[in-house]
């Protein structure tokens, strides 16, 4: 948000989404939604949808499905890493949120590894405790 | 009643002392991506409300 031109006219807010058990790898397949604050008014929006890693492609599938209803001006998906295109979404999936993208940090990454820094973290360790989120680098841990 | 450690963890303080993590993306590199995701999103929309939606981003903001 910082690096957004100033003189625009921006609000924020956070969705809670995850497909993923806590200390799971892989996910399940059932996304939940939840947000700090679900806008009531998005008609005249631009409405941009971040998230870190775009792997099976379900969650930004799950709130494309959400704003259905309301009369959005635009919407855009950008993600900062880009696995499905390693076979980590389905054909239908992609089919559906492909048109909305607009940005992809780092493709192609492989869909196995487990990534973490720059607001993702492996919870590798099962205490839940988020040790790898701030560090401002992405990486991987190691599993094998 | 001894005090509660804050820092009662086996993991390294820098992960990048753990030999099981590697870089994908240095600092400088994460950096130049987002401002190229603003520049993205400005160029896309040149005008009018932005409603930037966080999923799990929050380091980022």
């Amino acid at each position: 948000m910082r690096a957004l031109n100033p003189s625009r006219n921006v609000e924020m807010t956070t969705i809670h989404a995850s497909s993923y058990e806590a200390g799971a790898l892989h996910t399940s397949g059932h996304v939940v939604l939840n947000f700090d604050e679900l806008p009531v008014d998005l008609s005249r929006k631009h409405v941009i949808i971040v998230d870190d890693v775009g792997d099976s492609l379900l969650t930004l599938l799950a709130i494309k499905q959400q704003f259905k209803s309301q009369s959005i001006a635009y919407m855009s998906l950008d993600f900062l890493v880009g696995c499905y295109k390693r076979g980590a979404a389905t054909e239908t999936v992609r089919h559906a949120v492909e048109p909305l993208l607009n940005f992809i940090g780092f493709d192609n990454v492989d869909p196995k590894l487990y990534l973490i820094g720059f607001g993702m973290d492996g919870d590798l360790s099962g205490s839940n405790r988020a040790l790898y989120r701030g560090w401002r680098f992405i990486g991987y841990i190691d599993r094998s | 009643m001894a005090p509660t450690s804050l820092v009662p963890t086996t993991h390294s303080a820098n992960p990048l002392d753990d030999p099981r993590v590697h870089v994908l993306a240095d600092e400088v590199a994460c950096r130049r991506m987002v401002q190229e995701l603003a520049a993205a999103i400005e160029h896309r929309y040149p005008t009018g409300d932005i409603m930037l939606m966080g999923v799990r981003t929050g380091a980022l903001f």
